[in-house]
């Protein structure tokens, strides 16, 4: 599947190929400007790929039944003058929730997740977390067996969302709905059971996080010295502030080399981040940065 | 839970419910739109009555402020169009509307519901206009009362709808001030709003008399002066009816 955007037909998405299973939480892993967005919009029908085929749930996105679908966008889909519980009724009505459901359903669902008793605040006295999390029980009022979220926990802060991400674990774990989530943040990457990094529109790599790093080594060597000189030929690579480079752990001989020179030294699990810099040769702090 | 996809006419109603809820919790935009209509009405009607109302009624039949009237509240209608343009554009690209688009409802019921929301909102303010009939001197009848209101729901629903179809393809909220400033006030400016049509240049007339906008004004200032000219009023229905078909075009479209 290819996406071509702009005046110059740049390549947003480029010859992707992927297949995700029913159940199965994915992270979409990259800087901006990777194709994350893009793939999401694909996935729910708003964006139609400029060549290549995309099913989803088993149909072409023109015959694309979007009550299977919940999304999540970057910013809340609320209206601020509205209250939680007229949003929540108009939005699941949408959906197709019939009228002599909705009511109790939004009830369930706002007590589900502990935020019943704003029902009839507006939208617009909400802490940015508890809209977020509105949001999601809005995304989810249908019950859809697909949920897409594009960098969910966008504005938040570390405690929100680190509850926002316990919050969507319990949904997996509860229902077994499949999740497909866009972030640049490794933390909330490491929480799907596969990763699927993107570069360039390109899938640099796919894999469970666990397999991932593994793949790259146990350990990662990281000197941050700045007149550091790395040999050549042992696969030195420059991230961000610091050269890394994957090793067996402390025992490795380039580790003990570099400890009798007297080098400064770090040695690391591998984390997302290293992966994504091993593969795509670019740090993924510094790709977000600059992206 | 297997949903299914809901009617156009249970989506378009709620999209309508949603205008006039916002509507009714924005006394700012109310203020706004009735104000400024209020105020040019009273310095055009006040400054300009001596030197135009010979031109508009060389009988006396009718005075500038009574004249003026239906230009005032086709502004309110255009103005009102504005405020509801721009508040698509904010809505579609991080509001509500994101989730409407991703819904099963028919994207038809979103031109449907903001056309009519927005048009319901513009005809609340501009209606209220009629309040001032007695105040100025019109002796309008029932009928005639009817017939103006129906020819301003028509140009409430027209211009919410063109502005509905114009927002949809802006990308930012900078980008329709040039709709604005390019379509929606040289249409009011040149609608007999303001100024007569007859006695101006023939070009001028020519083309004020293409304006769509010149037969919604003309339907209901004929209707309020008890001569009503039901080809105006066809005619603005007509184009309550095209510009919400091109508003349906433009959302249905990828």
């Amino acid at each position: 599947m290819e996406y071509k955007s702009g005046s110059n037909n740049r390549r947003a998405l480029d010859h992707l190929d992927l297949s995700i299973p029913s159940g199965e939480w994915v992270a979409l892993l990259g800087p901006n400007g990777s194709g994350k967005s893009t793939l999401l919009s694909i996935a729910s029908g708003r964006t139609i790929p400029t060549s290549g085929d995309c099913q989803v749930m088993g149909r072409q996105l023109v015959d694309l039944q979007r009550q299977l679908i919940g999304v999540v966008f970057q910013t809340t889909a609320l209206d601020p003058r509205l209250t939680v519980m007229e949003n929540l009724i108009d939005l699941g009505r949408l959906q197709g929730i019939g009228r002599h459901e909705i009511h109790d359903l939004v009830k369930q669902a706002l007590g589900d997740g502990g935020l019943l008793e704003r029902a009839d605040d507006r939208v617009s006295t909400l802490s940015g977390g508890l809209a977020r999390r509105v949001d999601l029980v809005r995304a989810m009022l249908h019950g859809p067996p697909l949920l897409l979220l594009d960098e969910p926990t966008t504005g938040l802060d570390p405690i929100a969302r680190e509850q926002y991400m316990e919050h969507l674990s319990r949904i997996h774990l509860r229902g077994r709905t499949t999740i497909i989530m866009s972030t640049h943040l490794v933390q909330e990457a490491e929480r799907a059971g596969r990763v699927i990094m993107l570069n360039e529109g390109k899938c640099i790599a796919d894999d469970a996080p666990s397999d991932l790093c593994e793949m790259i080594g146990r350990r990662i060597l990281k000197v941050y010295q700045a007149d550091f000189d790395p040999p050549e030929g042992e696969g030195w690579r420059r991230v961000d502030n610091a050269w890394t480079l994957p090793v067996i752990g402390h025992a490795d001989p380039v580790v003990e080399d570099l400890l009798e020179q007297g080098v400064e030294l770090a040695l690391m699990k591998p984390t997302l981040s290293d992966v994504f810099s091993r593969v795509s040769g670019v740090g993924l702090s510094k790709a977000v940065t600059a992206g | 839970m297997i949903t299914r996809a809901p009617s156009i006419t249970t989506s378009t109603g709620i999209i309508w419910r949603r205008e006039l809820i916002r509507f009714c919790r924005q006394p700012g935009r109310i203020v706004a739109a009735i104000g400024t209509s209020v105020l040019i009405w009273l310095l055009l009607g006040s400054g300009f009555a001596n030197s135009l109302e010979p031109q508009v009624a060389p009988d006396e039949s009718i005075s500038f402020s009574a004249w003026l009237l239906p230009g005032m509240m086709t502004l309110i209608a255009v103005f009102s169009s504005i405020f509801s343009s721009l508040s698509t554009i904010e809505d579609r690209q991080t509001g509500w509307l994101q989730a409407v688009l991703v819904s099963p409802a028919p994207r038809s019921s979103i031109a449907l519901g903001r056309s009519l929301g927005g048009g319901t909102v513009a005809f609340l303010q501009a209606g209220v206009m009629l309040a001032a009939i007695p105040l100025i001197g019109l002796s309008t009848g029932f009928e005639g009362i009817l017939l103006a209101l129906f020819s301003l729901a028509m140009t409430c629903l027209s211009m919410s709808a063109i502005g509905l179809a114009f927002a949809w393809r802006c990308q930012s909220a900078s980008s329709f001030h040039s709709v604005m400033n390019l379509v929606f006030m040289p249409m009011w400016l040149l609608s007999g709003s303001i100024f007569p049509i007859d006695g101006s240049s023939t070009w001028l007339s020519v083309v004020a008399w293409c304006n769509p906008l010149t037969w919604c004004t003309t339907a209901m200032r004929t209707s309020l002066t008890g001569s009503p000219d039901w080809s105006m009023i066809g005619l603005s229905a007509a184009v309550s009816i095209v510009t919400i078909g091109i508003a349906t075009l433009v959302i249905s479209r990828r």
